[in-house]
């Protein structure tokens, strides 16, 4: 079991979408923490906890590139993230990021490729 | 049923009316003051939807050095990037303040409609370097918005437990002092004659 904590782990402040919008974005984020704890969990048959606890708040567009960008890029099906990803909100401040998140990845589509 | 004299049906009658007339004012204070934290709330929701709104229908173009005016157009769309980031994240603070004064499915349901409201506010390609005005997006976030401060404006504040506890221990005392005080004054009056 892999638990990444973005507020303790990576950072308290996370910014924009790609890596151009500025320092720790979303898309930084999944390269560096999503994308080889799960490429491992899923080799492993284990699960990855991300706890989105910690941050001041988060762009819309950093959660859209982060989780939905793990299906948009084609790195995983929504079946194995379902297996293989728990995001979790433990304070109910983050409850509506957490929700959000889970949004994007339900609606990504494999084959869009968002601009920008 | 023992018979109550006047004077104790008097001294009774006061006591029910003050506290009917206690507990009505506490609950219009605290009916008025979840009203007054609302309207900040939807306040706050429309400011952000108007600034998020004017940033989705600009452009914001590719920065050229000699460009003196593209570059305080850029200079002027970051602030705003950072104002909607702050207020969203007031906006979750309202959202906390008022969780515990509302019922369990309608702040599932204000999550859910703030998740929309946020997406169409900071979703999309937010904070890039470059993109084109998007006035669908724009529109978006208003008919988001609109969802929410609807949402909000429809909420009755659950009652508060402190003054529902307060009530019931007035009514018990009443029942108490009616049926069950083991001797009424009038009573005490009777013996001693």
């Amino acid at each position: 079991m892999t638990i990444i904590n973005v507020g303790k782990d990576f950072s308290r402040t996370p910014g924009g979408r790609r890596y151009n919008s500025g320092p720790d974005s979303g898309e930084l984020f999944r390269e560096r923490f999503l994308l080889p704890a799960l490429q491992r969990a899923v080799t492993q048959g284990d699960r990855v906890f991300v706890v989105l606890d910690g941050p001041r708040g988060y762009l819309s567009s950093f959660l859209e590139e982060a989780f939905g960008g793990l299906i948009r890029r084609g790195y995983f099906t929504k079946a194995q993230l379902k297996r293989h990803l728990d995001i979790r909100a433990e304070d109910s401040f983050y409850e509506t990021y957490r929700r959000l998140a889970l949004k994007y990845i339900d609606e990504a589509n494999p084959e869009v490729a968002l601009a920008g | 049923m023992i018979a109550i004299s006047e004077l104790e049906k008097i001294l009774l009658g006061a006591l029910v009316a003050a506290l009917s007339a206690y507990i009505q004012l506490v609950w219009r204070a605290n009916r008025e003051a979840f009203e007054k934290r609302i309207d900040e709330f939807c306040a706050l929701i429309f400011e952000a939807a108007d600034l998020g709104a004017e940033y989705w229908a600009t452009e914001k173009p590719q920065r050229k050095a000699s460009d003196g005016a593209r570059a305080l157009l850029l200079s002027q769309l970051r602030i705003m990037e950072s104002r909607i980031d702050g207020l969203q994240q007031k906006i979750e603070l309202f959202r906390l303040l008022v969780r515990r004064q509302i019922r369990l499915g309608d702040h599932d349901a204000l999550v859910g409609l703030m998740a929309e409201f946020f997406d169409a506010l900071s979703g999309g390609n937010f904070g890039a370097e470059v993109r084109k005005a998007d006035i669908a997006r724009a529109r978006l976030v208003y008919t988001t918005a609109t969802d929410v401060v609807a949402h909000l404006r429809e909420l009755s504040p659950t009652p508060n437990l402190y003054l529902l506890l307060f009530a019931l221990l007035g009514v018990a005392g009443l029942v108490y002092f009616i049926y069950g005080k083991p001797m009424y004054t009038s009573q005490i009056l009777t013996y001693a004659e």
